[in-house]
């Protein structure tokens, strides 16, 4: 492989010139998660373009079903390119392995198993690698395990790095302020980030719908060197007394709530040596009446010294949340001119579909965000906070708070029926906090867009030549219930119950469950009449965004209906080309294009959600130049690079049942 | 040799007895077979369910009243049919019907269904026979 790093390396300089001062994955590689360490999923190649898009077909595919001890489906990976070596996570053991960029083939694996440690890993997803160089022959490859252990990797062999913490292997249960971290209590499913030779690490914690306990482990965010593997620093997004935040934690909450971890990918900015981090919401989803107050650093976007943690800045997006509306996605470094001036930004998308905006230096916002009453919650025990931020710009890009109005009327029939099922459920705007089930005669609280709605891990992708931000989102109104827990399973006074709607509800009750193949197989039902979605289409959604003027340029939906809705007897003859699929569309941003597709279906998403199609889309229209079915949904972010002249696109795939694989496109 | 009524009658009553299904509360599975299915739950299925088998985001859970309601005069046979056909969600069929069974076991011990001597059988059978109800 010596060979191919000279190489490309070589063809890159003379072929791209100018390319070093471009935004983006520079030197026709891909060496951060987010192609670049401000998570701009950019990258300035122009060989495949709408000219020849068309022609793109299959390179290779590389199949990830034997690795780890049972076949991964759902593979949210994104693949590292660096001197023509792919490098990425997979199989269910989150396996490290590096592939020949041009043929597939693999060149070595490193495999790590954890005994009941990995076995019980909070979560298995995986989304990828970190990489480091001192820019001469040391070259490292940084992986997250799934029983959170940070290990440092050669680059060119897969060997543990023997100067790195021990044999290569640095523990991240230690130093969280808890005596014991017990197996599965801890992890990470994204990768971590090198910003000034320190490794950034965020968390990820078991999902909060229902705790055992409101006593948990807190997801700091750790920095270390990334030569030794020593931590450098820790930052408290639960501060201790004397720290700034504590005073918004009531009572003691500081002391035993947990999660508010980063468990989405990072960004940073090597110039500033700043790291900006996306952080989620403390333990108990849906009920904080264990952690009265804001409840800092929790929703938060931090931005942090790379080098010694020490907060510069933050921005708290939702105070006390009680919608589990954590920041899922990476922030997107920006460099934009608002009114003549130009600002270092980033840009925050989140699943309340808000996109907040802050000069990345100093967190001043670029357009006023204003704090606005929103409506309280009757649960009691519970404190909402009288006020919440909102963005004056740019307009949040998908649909906020529910009315009548909002519900799907394709026939008077249909309509009739949708009004009768959102009768049994409180509707409002934004912010409308959860209710415990069955109070004044309701099942829950009807939220737009639900957690599992809005923008998510898979963020968005900017044109850095453009500033135009493109974020994809889903349109899935929900409930929200609350029921006592039993205290013989849970502290939490309350937790959630599935929205309150499958309550008592027999599953060969008719209209009980949807009709669709799959409803009882992990798949969130549809909510609305007959099994089909509750609200309006699109269910998914692609929306472009100028940064420089905070206004949207188009929105288009993501690809058709559902097959299962297009197929329903009671929407024959209705016209759902423009419904999209209920799903976020990953987004990678070329010099030419835009790519996306219909996305997994496999994680929180609706019936019929996913699909084969990979898209090339206008940047300035959004108009669809090109589509072709992959062998499987996409499951990943595509990712882009070049070897010998060509340009390749690969992508993560994967279907319920199709077990997973990378599948690399280019034009032959 | 001639049959009383009464000899009769008893004859019908110990074939109805024979024959009855039995239910979750007849001691179905063993506490070791619980065990090994709870192993595999916090492999497969708690970080979706969660550890306290309450659902998750969009997992329904598997204790107490909503999973009952749900589950209320369905057989066990059922229950372990859907699970080794739909579970887990994204790669569903790879569990073996063993390894469904034993989480089923765990499952009924996690709701408060008493353990019995013996294992729960692996035949479909056998298992469409025992019924999920609330105690009579």
């Amino acid at each position: 492989m010596r060979f191919h790093h000279v190489r490309i390396v070589a063809l890159s300089i003379l072929l791209i010139p100018g390319m070093r001062a471009q935004k983006g994955a520079a030197n026709g590689e891909w060496r951060f998660y987010g192609g670049d360490a401000g998570s701009t999923k950019y990258s300035p190649l122009d060989r495949i373009d709408a000219s020849n898009v068309k022609q793109l077909e299959i390179a290779w595919r590389w199949k990830a079903e034997n690795f780890g001890p049972r076949p991964d489906y759902n593979w949210e990976t994104t693949p590292l390119m660096i001197g023509g070596v792919l490098y990425f996570t997979a199989g269910s053991r989150r396996d490290a392995v590096a592939v020949d960029g041009a043929t597939g083939e693999t060149l070595w694996m490193y495999r790590l198993d954890e005994g009941e440690r990995g076995d019980r890993a909070v979560r298995t997803q995986n989304r990828g690698l970190a990489y480091w160089t001192d820019g001469k022959s040391d070259n490292r490859i940084l992986l997250i395990s799934p029983g959170f252990q940070l290990v440092a990797l050669n680059a060119r062999t897969g060997v543990p790095i023997t100067g790195f913490g021990k044999n290569g292997i640095v523990e991240l249960t230690e130093g969280l302020d808890r005596d014991v971290v017990k197996p599965g209590q801890i992890g990470s499913s994204s990768p971590a980030i090198v910003i000034r030779d320190v490794v950034v690490v965020g968390a990820a914690l078991q999902a909060g719908s229902a705790p055992a306990s409101k006593t948990n482990v807190p997801g700091y965010v750790r920095g270390y060197d990334v030569r030794t593997g020593k931590r450098i620093w820790t930052f408290r997004t639960i501060p201790h007394p004397g720290e700034p935040g504590n005073e918004t934690w009531g009572k003691d909450s500081w002391q035993y709530t947990g999660n508010t971890g980063a468990w989405a990918p990072l960004t940073g900015d090597e110039e500033l040596g700043y790291a900006y981090i996306p952080v989620e919401m403390p333990t108990g989803d849906f009920f904080g009446g264990t952690r009265l107050g804001d409840n800092l650093f929790a929703d938060s976007l931090l931005c942090l010294d790379a080098r010694t943690g020490k907060r510069i800045w933050h921005f708290q997006t939702v105070h006390h949340d009680l919608w589990d509306w954590d920041l899922s996605s990476p922030p997107i470094l920006a460099d934009i001119t608002v009114d003549g001036k130009r600002i270092k930004a980033v840009a925050q998308v989140t699943k309340q579909a808000f996109t907040f905006v802050f000069d990345r230096i100093t967190g001043r916002p670029v357009w006023p965000i204003e704090e606005r009453p929103v409506p309280q919650s009757s649960v009691p025990g519970e404190r909402t906070s009288p006020t919440q931020p909102f963005p004056t710009k740019p307009a949040p890009f998908d649909r906020q708070g529910i009315t009548t109005d909002d519900l799907i009327d394709f026939t008077p029939q249909l309509k009739e029926e949708a009004l009768a099922i959102a009768a049994r459920y409180q509707m409002g705007p934004l912010f409308l906090p959860p209710i415990v089930r069955d109070t004044d005669g309701k099942l829950g609280a009807l939220i737009l867009p639900h957690h599992t709605g809005g923008a998510n891990w898979p963020g968005g992708a900017l044109d850095p030549e453009t500033g135009i931000l493109y974020v994809s989102s889903v349109t899935n109104p929900d409930s929200l219930a609350l029921v006592t827990a039993d205290p013989k399973r849970s502290d939490m006074g309350y937790v959630a119950s599935m929205g309150g709607r499958r309550a008592g509800r027999p599953i060969d009750a008719p209209g009980g469950m949807p009709q669709f193949s799959g409803g009882e197989g992990g798949v969130r039902p549809n909510m609305g009449p007959q099994g089909l979605p509750l609200a309006k289409p699109p269910w998914g959604r692609i929306t472009a965004i100028n940064l420089n003027t905070g206004d949207h340029v188009w929105m288009i939906a993501n690809g058709d209906a559902p097959e299962a809705v297009k197929n329903h007897p009671a929407m024959k003859g209705i016209d759902l080309r423009n419904a999209g699929k209920p799903e976020r569309s990953p987004l990678l941003v070329t010099k030419t294009l835009l790519f996306g597709a219909d996305g997994s279906g496999l994680f929180n998403a609706g019936p019929g959600a996913g699909g084969k199609m990979f898209r090339a889309i206008d940047k300035k229209t959004g108009a669809i130049v090109h589509e072709m079915a992959l062998p499987a949904s996409t499951t990943g972010v595509p990712m882009t690079y070049l070897i010998d002249d060509k340009q390749y696109i690969v992508v993560a795939t994967g279907a319920r049942g199709t077990p997973a694989e990378l599948v690399a496109l280019t034009i032959p | 040799m001639r049959f009383a009524p009464h000899n009769v009658l008893c004859l019908i009553l110990v074939g109805s007895a024979i024959a009855a299904p039995r239910s979750v509360w007849n001691g179905v599975y063993s506490k070791e077979q619980a065990a090994r299915g709870q192993k595999a739950y916090n492999s497969q299925c708690a970080r979706c369910h969660g550890d306290t088998l309450l659902g998750g985001e969009s997992s329904p859970p598997l204790v107490d009243r909503d999973f009952l309601d749900k589950w209320n005069g369905k057989s066990v046979g059922r229950l372990v049919e859907l699970t080794r056909k739909t579970m887990p969600s994204d790669g569903p069929g790879k569990l073996s019907r063993r390894q469904c069974v034993d989480l089923i076991a765990f499952v009924l011990s996690a709701n408060g269904f008493p353990a019995g001597e013996s294992e729960l059988e692996s035949d479909a059978a056998v298992l469409d026979e025992i019924l999920i109800q609330p105690k009579q």
